[in-house]
């Protein structure tokens, strides 16, 4: 974790000498995100990319924040269109290891901020983002406002918390269907699975994953889990046949939540976010919880 | 020059040939003959490489065929398969320009002189008139003739025909013996053919080796196969001969 | 059978033990482990028969769903079903499969009905059909990003139950099914005595072959509906079935039926008990056919090598006099060609606003630096894939031969794989492991070659193995949901994205220099498809002049590989439009084919490049997908 972070910064610290004269002039620098959770997170620190990869789907996904209409597309994150990225003319692009493939030539356009928050070092993924949020607050000159960001994440958390407690914080598992059969399963260490601790709830799935933080299973494998209260969360989007298929599965309705309706499906969250993400998924899960009274 | 001495042949422990031994010099016209199985064809084969031999010594010009460059040999000696190929989209002269390659190769330039000898091997077989259609649009007996035009081109010494004429009329097959006759006897080719029709090797042949059982039974001039006992030998048969009404030369029947 | 019995037992034995004690393993026996099994059980019997009645009917011992192209078919129906039009998932499931299986058999039987159903042209013909219907499945994955790890597990056939339903609505229609081949078993005995004998013996011949073939469809449909793609159950269990014994139809049908049932139930069986510990998740469909193309390989051997069908009954209409000639056709080829160039170069769409225009002038030489590598890549790519298949095709004389059949590109793609997992995929390495991939398919080919001087047939089909080997592997991957799976997916697409000007001048050079080469043993390539026999008669040594030639065609389509992706069928399509524009010699076939084949990259990379601004779509893809429908139509009418 610690050298980790060390290594993103002596990264960053290189990239530093190019960004410095934007700032300097104080002009705003002209950033290009090619990460969801990262441009996200750009907006929160109060600085609007001139383009980001997937605008098309920006509301399938992350949803908050509203993405301003001004920014402009530059395509899909692995095939970044790099026409309208060098039309942009930008002075920082922000990637992440998931685009280690695309750097060399995005750094003959402009100077690449990598920031790793999803990699095969594991580890927690909340922590790894408040940090990412942190380094790329120094190299936009905002460390001001990502320490104000964080502190109102906390105290968003700190809200959800509370209100999850006064419900009595039941476990959850938490899943994305795939089709009738398969679902994907959000395992420890995971962005769900860390906020979930953060607002005091335990992921109610034994199993683990890779450092996405999510398992592939067939659907008859949430028998696994044996806690007793546990309620099951799907997110949307759901394939459209699933629920009808499963309503006549005996396996589904003889799942114990399923039976007892401590099932429910919630709006798209982005599973492979950063910190707006995770409070948009503990606002979630406190409301959820919050209407189990 | 040909010479075979106890040839043996065999695929997967079946023997089919055994224990053949024979020459072949230019000039001479050379049918095999034999019932189906016979090992006539798979004779040719060999004197043409297209299969090993397990026994004896085959030798071309006193060297032993496999020890012999594949172009080279084949400016000896060429070879027309039972089956020809799909020639897709090739006119006849196209096809027939394909029987220089032993002579220029993958690289060497197709010159005058080459243009010239296909020119000539399309005239030698009537097949000058057909020069620029498609193979593949014409007749049987055509098709045939302009196959032997290749042959012809290559410029080699000797012919071996795996049954040329299995699938002409009576017509054509006595205009393409002829013609493969005359490229013996005028032009000094030596010529090895297999043969169906027993008469028809009579008739045209110098010399007829009769095989059966993949073993050799006679090598003797046609009026010597045209025997009643040796044609039931060869064929397993009774065969009775009769003589041309015209011509006087011993024709083989069924009795 | 024993060893499926077994493993069915040690996955079932300790629920039932446990039932006894907990409601939630009785439920899990009865819900998911026995139906699973039944499905199991009867989605392999079903697919062996339907492999049985297609080899009975094509005389064909490789003829299966599979590998006819039938189960990729049904695939791509039910990936288009479920995007655009998902009401027709529930009841009209099994129609949307059978509709796509039909088409799916329908093209690729009228390919091979041209050639008497040789089976080498019906399996390479239904191999370019499943890629295009992967190629489609493909670019709708990666339009449509979140159903993707879904769709992957319909491609790769799981068999993971929740309830009884779809085992027993699967059995009915088998049941049907089955007894109607029952029924066909007395004239399909006639028809082993050949297609002439019987309609004189008063057999309606090809209403027969008709209703046999839609049975088996019918069936594969059936499977691909409930459970996904299960490849080469159908191809191995009338193999098996043969091999012990049964020699009639009857005895193939019934005997298949069982060994596709224990055969499907024993692989997952074994899925089931290796990833127990692990509890990865591994699609049955996907193992079936890892474990099933080093079969087809063994098939191979017993296969007759020289299976050349006599020339079709049905004259073809061919030209009397020979083709004009002219040089005409050069020059329109030509100026087509620049004409193109200068399209992709200069056209595009303005960034910001996507209206189409030419660059702007502060930035036209920086547009034109993204742009020049990728034309060259494209360029190079397709002229070198096209070379590669005018070669294999006069080879093997067989006009459905491409490198991508070859399973050259398949080798790159390994390669990839392999990286992905192993490291950080940077462009450089990613080349450096395709190169490698492509290497050792070709090291391979070279060794099974070496036995059979080349044998062109045979080296084909274990290209065909290779490439269903390779799809497997990257199913797997791919099922986890792993998100490398997307960065995977995406280079087999065949996106001249990642290249940059070293590479493509390359490639580009590689390419040049081996298309000389080809140029050079044009007479080869001439006199080859006359025959072996014609070839050897003119002194050409075969071992030799094979060798060259598929060293040759192997070097350039790996180098393609590595510049536009393995899926393209510029390989294939080169070749065919050269021959149409009359260019018929080996030599002129060369290089009119290698100018089509690098028009038609370049067309799709300019398309790919700008129609769904600034989404890019691979050129590979795009090239597959306009150009595959026109080979088709092509093939047709000749």
């Amino acid at each position: 974790m610690q050298s980790l972070s060390r290594r993103a910064f002596m990264m960053a610290a290189g990239i530093g000498l190019w960004s410095l004269p934007a700032r300097a002039g104080g002009v705003a620098p002209r950033v290009v995100s090619l990460d969801y959770g990262l441009s996200s997170t750009l907006l929160s620190l109060g600085l609007t990319p001139v383009g980001i990869a997937g605008v098309d789907d920006w509301g399938k996904w992350v949803v908050e924040p509203p993405l301003p209409p001004e920014v402009a597309d530059v395509g899909d994150a692995l095939m970044v269109n790099l026409e309208a990225l060098t039309a942009l003319a930008p002075t920082l692009i922000l990637s992440t290891p998931y685009l280690d493939g695309l750097t060399p030539v995005l750094e003959t356009i402009a100077p690449v901020l990598r920031l790793s928050v999803y990699d095969a070092s594991g580890g927690s993924i909340l922590p790894k983002a408040e940090a990412a949020t942190r380094l790329l607050g120094d190299r936009i000159g905002r460390r001001a406002e990502a320490d104000a960001f964080l502190q109102r994440a906390d105290q968003h958390f700190a809200r959800c918390r509370d209100a999850v407690r006064a419900a009595g914080a039941p476990p959850v598992a938490l899943i994305s269907f795939l089709d009738a059969r398969h679902a994907r399963i959000y395992t420890a260490p995971g962005l769900f699975d860390d906020t979930l601790g953060r607002i005091g709830m335990r992921n109610a799935w034994p199993g683990g994953g890779q450092y996405w933080g999510f398992d592939t299973i067939g659907i008859e494998r949430l028998t696994e889990i044996d806690a007793p209260n546990a309620h099951l969360i799907a997110f949307e989007p759901l394939p459209r046949e699933a629920l009808p298929t499963l309503r006549q599965s005996p396996i589904w309705n003889g799942l114990s939540f399923v039976r007892d309706g401590r099932f429910a499906v919630l709006p798209e969250t982005l599973m492979f976010g950063m910190v707006n993400e995770a409070m948009r998924f503990a606002g979630q899960m406190a409301d959820y919880v919050g209407r189990l009274r | 020059m040909f010479s075979i001495s106890h040839l043996g042949v065999s695929i997967a422990a079946t023997p089919l040939l055994q224990d053949i031994s024979a020459t072949f010099a230019p000039g001479e016209m050379v049918g095999l003959i034999g019932h189906n199985g016979s090992g006539k064809s798979t004779l040719v084969k060999v004197l043409a490489r297209q299969i090993d031999h397990h026994a004896g010594v085959v030798t071309y010009g006193g060297k032993p065929i496999a020890a012999i460059e594949p172009r080279v040999f084949a400016r000896e000696v060429a070879y027309l398969p039972q089956h020809t190929g799909d020639t897709g989209l090739m006119t006849v002269r196209e096809l027939v320009a394909c029987g220089r390659y032993p002579w220029h190769g993958a690289l060497g330039r197709f010159s005058e002189a080459d243009a010239a000898t296909v020119e000539e091997a399309m005239v030698r077989t009537h097949v000058d008139g057909l020069a620029g259609r498609v193979v593949a649009t014409l007749s049987g007996g055509e098709r045939q003739r302009v196959w032997l035009a290749m042959l012809v081109a290559q410029n080699s010494r000797f012919l071996l025909l795996d049954e040329p004429t299995s699938a002409l009329d009576i017509a054509h097959q006595v205009e393409v013996l002829q013609l493969i006759r005359a490229l013996a006897h005028d032009n000094g080719l030596g010529v090895i053919i297999v043969l169906h029709d027993v008469n028809m090797a009579a008739r045209f042949c110098d010399r007829v080796l009769a095989l059966k059982g993949g073993r050799l039974l006679i090598d003797a001039a046609p009026a010597t196969i045209m025997d009643r006992r040796l044609l039931a030998e060869i064929y397993g048969l009774d065969m009775g001969i009769t003589r041309h009404p015209e011509l006087g030369m011993p024709l083989a029947y069924v009795s | 059978m024993a060893l499926a019995g077994w493993l069915a037992w040690a996955e079932i034995g300790p629920l039932i033990a446990a039932s006894a004690q907990s409601p939630v393993a009785a439920l899990m026996l009865m819900n998911s482990a026995l139906p699973r099994l039944a499905v199991a059980l009867l989605s392999g019997m079903a697919l062996g028969l339907s492999g049985a009645l297609f080899q009975l009917v094509l005389k064909n011992p490789l003829a299966s769903p599979a590998t006819l192209g039938v189960s990729a078919g049904a695939n791509l129906a039910l990936v288009i079903a479920m995007l655009f039009a998902p009401a027709l998932m529930g009841f009209g499931r099994d129609v949307v499969a059978l509709a796509g299986s039909g088409i799916a058999a329908g093209i690729v039987l009228r390919l091979g009905a041209r050639r008497d159903f040789s089976p080498f042209v019906l399996i390479l013909a239904g191999l370019i059909v499943s890629l295009w219907c992967g190629a489609l499945a493909a670019i709708l994955i990666l339009m449509n990003d979140h159903y993707v790890a879904g769709l992957f597990i319909w491609g790769a056939g799981s068999l993971s139950q929740q309830s009884w339903d779809p085992a027993l609505s699967l059995l009915p229609k088998l049941m049907v099914a089955a007894l109607l081949a029952g029924l066909m078993i007395r004239p399909l005995s006639l028809m082993e005595a050949g297609d002439v004998t019987a309609a004189a013996l008063g057999a309606r011949v090809p209403r027969l072959r008709f209703l046999a073939i839609t049975i088996a469809v019918v069936l594969a449909a059936l499977v691909t509906s409930t459970v996904g793609v299960i490849s080469f159950v159908g191809l191995v269990a009338p193999a098996l079935a043969r091999l012990s014994g049964a020699r009639r139809p009857a005895g193939i049908l019934v005997w298949s039926s069982v060994f596709g049932a224990g055969l499907l139930a024993a692989t997952d069986g074994l899925v089931l008990w290796t990833t127990g510990a692990m509890k990865d998740f591994v699609p049955t469909g996907a193992v079936t056919a890892v474990i099933g193309a080093p079969l087809l390989l063994a098939l191979l051997g017993g296969l007759k090598a020289h299976h050349r069908p006599l020339p079709s009954a049905r004259p073809r209409p061919l030209p009397a006099q020979g083709l004009r000639r002219g040089r005409g056709r050069w020059i329109w080829l030509a100026a087509g060609f620049l004409l193109l160039l200068a399209l992709a170069l200069l056209v595009g769409r303005a960034p910001l606003t996507g209206g189409w225009s030419l660059p702007a002038v502060p930035v036209f030489g920086d547009i034109l630096a993204l742009r020049l590598p990728r034309v060259v890549a494209a360029l190079s790519a397709g002229a070198m894939l096209a070379v590669a298949g005018v070669i294999l095709q006069r080879l093997t004389g067989n006009e459905l031969a491409s490198p991508e059949v070859l399973g050259i590109s398949a080798g790159s793609t390994v390669g990839v794989t392999v990286l992905l997992f192993v490291a950080v995929p940077t462009l450089p390495l990613q080349l450096v492991a395709a190169s490698l991939g492509a290497l050792a398919v070709l090291a391979a080919i070279f060794a099974l070659g070496l036995g059979t001087r080349f044998e062109p047939e045979r080296l084909l089909m274990a290209g065909v193995a290779l490439s269903a080997l390779v799809d497997a592997v990257c199913g797997v991957i791919a099922v986890n949901g792993d998100p490398r799976a997307m960065i995977l997916l995406r280079w087999m697409s065949g996106s001249t994205y990642s290249a940059n000007l070293t590479l493509s001048l390359t490639v580009l050079a590689v390419g040049l220099l081996l298309t000389t080469a080809a140029l050079a043993m044009r007479r080869w390539l001439d006199i080859l498809p006359l025959g072996s026999e014609t070839a050897s008669g003119v002194g050409i040594d075969l071992g030799r002049a094979r060798f060259l030639l598929f060293l040759v065609a192997g070097i350039l389509s790996g180098a393609a590989t590595l510049a536009a992706g393995p899926l393209s069928f510029a390989g294939l399509m080169g070749p065919h439009i050269a021959r149409e524009l009359g260019l018929k010699r080996a030599g002129a076939q060369i290089v009119g084919g290698g100018l089509a084949g690098a028009g038609i990259l370049v067309l799709a990379d300019w398309a790919g490049r700008n129609l769904a601004f600034p989404y890019e779509m691979p050129a590979g893809l795009v090239a597959a997908l306009i150009g595959t429908p026109l080979l088709l139509a092509l093939i047709r009418r000749r």
